[in-house]
């Protein structure tokens, strides 16, 4: 019990060759992803079987499942390395939801395990066209036919839906009294992309982010047996809760990642780009932007540490993910937008890599609770307490 | 290994201290802002109290009779002692660590009657042509035999009305560098009272009670054996200095900012509009989430700067970085208080208004945020630049 702001040996080891390897082996394909607006298979496939090999894959799960086994502090080490590249080719470097840790014995088989040694891919599917921030707000249902539940319902913005093997669905199974009202019961379904009723097609497409899809899932009397509900019936936000608010931590991790990126870029470009007999960094219109991008991603990575740290310590609550993410990611959007603007026409040029990192950064303000969800659960942690009435 | 709590040491230290500021020097607090000024008897009588609790040197090494705390330590010390009027912090604590550099004579003249609180120093380098670019000083002292002759003006010299002697910042001749000529700066010790060197005060809009001075020097006569440190090595004493008080300005604004955060919460949380508490509106409550949030990146940032300086891994940018962010935080939080507090926030009734004055020349002391943001981006971009 001392403060120390320095990180272990072995902590360094693993983010150092994490970043070497993104170097070799990730960089390589970025133009061809950004070019074609997707991940080819073929590339896809090279990167993952690397990655397992190299332990990177697994590496946030538990030791018990075959997992690396590794402390919050260097997940959070990992996920700022993994945020310098694009959603797309992140997805093939490191995977798997948590979450899945919550399969019984008999579901490890078929769905934990497979997805620990990367030969299957999960989705996690949430979000409905109805209900976003509002997640209590779902209309899937699911209602009990003997020991089968059917589903009945629709998700949107599903991430690698069209990549995945089966889905972690989230359906109202009924419906509870509680102090402040009614609210729904909400249950997790473990679902096989070809169970009958089941259907995933191309959602919208995104602006940023190529060949991390978003898909649209329909459920049309979609039967499942009981066996395949994750967690408990009616405790869906149980399992969701306990894995949701330390993935804000490692969001805001990603986003010190690609701000780091965003701002190296710019500094080789201010450092050699000459216009009026000298280098634009000696205009302190250029080089004040610098100092604030630095001082403010130091800022961010702090609090991305101090979150994983209380993570590591059990003591993380609601309110302090949520400071890490909001202001990790607010950071990485003006050192996104300052990029630009340092870079000038250049940085809107979609060949240019500031650019297309500009517009990759900007879901990162939405998603994992956008900054609005985030400013209400740290205002109301820290009024609650103070309000008398 | 990462670690993000305080030892049992500190917690006690820190809640010492908090008994301390709440029975001596919150009292007075109010009457320090009406007088513009600490009166001499309760300077006096605050100094002693600190000498007594074993508080007076915690800034300095065990050598000099003070706690030989670490860097981390000190700050979280800061940050608790900045959360009362500077006027009466100040006189918590005794001479600056660039006085331990008195050597023969000095000792017993100034270092010791300083240590035990009998005298006060205040420290010289700023003048009216030379703020930010502190190397551009005009004070001059010549040398005539013995003795050195200054002349010149300082002015922004904190605390000089309760000084008893001052640490003087003088050009004493120019070298030749790689870089140019360089002003060659020496400082002198200098005795309030002495023919031709007069102190007057200057009013300000924030921090009364720990107030700005205006030094005259017109032909001030001081012997060698005033001269603190080496000839011509001024600059390196108060690089030190500069140093660990960038970390402790930063602080400052991290305690002043938890203070007006505390106030405001509190009142967002009580005061009714349109039949509910204002901290119901997002307009109120997403303005609240950002201090909170910026409020703890701005300890984090300047905890790990101090603890850095206890590594000796600590660079010129971390103090920088801290130092602007914390200062740049504590005037976003002071604004907002007064947004949040209304009409009340500009009423001298409430302590609102003055934190919020206090608060601005943060952003310029010890380094203005420019002069931060320019030291940063040099240090960013140096190695950029090489590699071209």
């Amino acid at each position: 019990m001392a403060y120390d702001f320095g990180f272990t040996q072995e902590q360094t080891m693993v983010r150092d060759s994490l970043r070497a390897f993104i170097r070799a082996e990730v960089y390589p394909h970025e133009d061809a992803v950004y070019a074609a607006g997707d991940v080819a298979p073929d590339i896809e496939q090279a990167i993952r079987k690397k990655a397992i090999a190299l332990g990177f894959w697994n590496a946030h799960f538990p030791e018990e499942v075959g997992g690396g086994g590794i402390d919050n502090i260097t997940y959070a080490l990992m996920s700022q390395e993994l945020g310098v590249t694009t959603w797309g080719l992140i997805s093939c470097i490191m995977g798997g939801s948590l979450v899945l840790c919550a399969c019984t014995n008999e579901q490890r088989a078929a769905y934990l395990d497979p997805v620990v040694r990367g030969e299957k891919l999960d989705c996690f599917a949430l979000t409905e066209p109805g209900a976003g921030s509002d997640a209590m707000g779902i209309k899937t249902r699911a209602h009990q036919d003997g020991s089968d539940w059917i589903i009945n319902g629709q998700k949107h913005f599903i991430s690698n839906a069209d990549r995945a093997d089966f889905a972690i669905v989230f359906a109202v199974t009924g419906e509870n009294e509680t102090p402040k009202g009614k609210r729904s019961r909400i249950t997790a379904f473990l679902v096989d992309k070809d169970t009958k009723g089941f259907t995933i097609e191309p959602g919208s497409k995104p602006i940023g982010n190529p060949g991390h899809n978003v898909n649209n899932l329909y459920f049309d009397d979609c039967r499942v047996p009981a066996s395949q509900i994750l967690g408990e019936e009616g405790k869906g936000f149980d399992v969701a809760g306990e894995w949701l608010v330390p993935g804000r931590v490692m969001v805001a991790a990603n986003c010190c990642g690609k701000a780091r990126r965003a701002l190296e870029f710019s500094l080789d470009w201010a450092a050699n780009r000459e216009q009026f007999g000298q280098t634009i960094g000696r205009f302190q219109g250029v080089s004040f932007k610098l100092a604030d991008m630095e001082t403010e991603l130091q800022a961010a990575e702090w609090l991305t540490y101090d979150a994983a740290w209380r993570l590591d310590q059990g003591t993380l609550g609601d309110a302090d993910a949520a400071m890490a993410k909001l202001y990790a990611s607010e950071m990485l959007g003006r050192v996104a937008d300052e990029a630009i603007q340092i870079h000038g026409g250049m940085g809107m040029m979609s060949d240019y890599p500031v650019g297309r990192l500009w517009r990759d950064a900007r879901i990162e303000r939405i998603w994992e609770g956008t900054s609005e969800i985030q400013r209400h659960i740290i205002s109301r942690s820290v009024l609650r307490p103070l309000e008398t009435s | 290994m990462l670690d993000f709590t305080p030892t049992d040491e500190q917690i006690m230290l820190i809640d010492s201290v908090r008994a301390f500021i709440e029975k001596e020097l919150r009292p007075h607090e109010e009457k320090i802002e009406a007088l513009g000024a600490v009166p001499p008897e309760l300077e006096k009588e605050i100094r002693r109290k600190a000498i007594d609790a074993g508080i007076y040197l915690r800034h300095l090494p065990e050598a000099w009779g003070g706690l030989g705390l670490d860097h981390v330590t000190q700050t979280l010390l800061t940050i608790e002692f900045s959360q009362v009027s500077s006027g009466l912090s100040v006189c918590t604590s005794g001479p600056t660590y660039i006085l331990t550099k008195c050597r023969g004579e000095q000792i017993e003249r100034y270092l010791n009657p300083a240590l035990r609180g009998e005298r006060a120093e205040a420290f010289a380098l700023t003048e009216p042509n030379a703020g930010s670019d502190a190397r551009n000083i005009q004070t001059r002292a010549v040398k005539d035999g013995e003795d050195w002759i200054i002349n010149g003006r300082k002015h922004f010299i904190s605390e000089g009305d309760l000084a008893d002697f001052f640490i003087v910042m003088c050009v004493t001749g120019e070298d030749e560098t790689p870089r140019g000529k360089q002003k060659r700066i020496t400082s002198f010790l200098v005795d309030k009272g002495t023919p031709g060197f007069d102190v007057r005060k200057m009013e300000a809009v924030c921090t009364r009670g720990y107030n700005p001075t205006d030094l005259t020097l017109d032909n001030v006569r001081v012997h060698e054996s005033q001269i603190l440190g080496e000839e011509g090595q001024g600059f390196d004493l108060a690089n030190d200095w500069l140093y660990a008080g960038r970390i402790a300005m930063a602080a400052h604004c991290v305690g002043q900012t938890r203070r007006v955060a505390a106030m405001t919460n509190e009142w967002a949380a009580t005061r009714e509009a349109f039949g509910q508490t204002i901290s119901r509106f997002q307009g109120v409550s997403f303005k609240i989430a950002d201090v909170a949030t910026e409020l703890r990146a701005a300890e984090l940032i300047t905890l790990s700067a101090a603890w850095k300086l206890d590594q000796g891994t600590c660079t010129r940018l971390d103090t920088s970085t801290c130092k602007l962010f914390a200062s740049e935080v504590l005037g976003r939080a002071t604004d907002h208080a007064v947004q949040i507090f209304g009409g009340m926030g500009l009423m001298m009734e409430l302590p609102i208004q003055r934190y919020w004055r206090d608060a601005r020349v943060h952003r310029i002391w010890e380094g203005t945020s420019e002069i931060q943001r320019h030291i940063i981006s040099r240090d960013l971009l140096r190695p950029h630049e090489q590699h071209a």
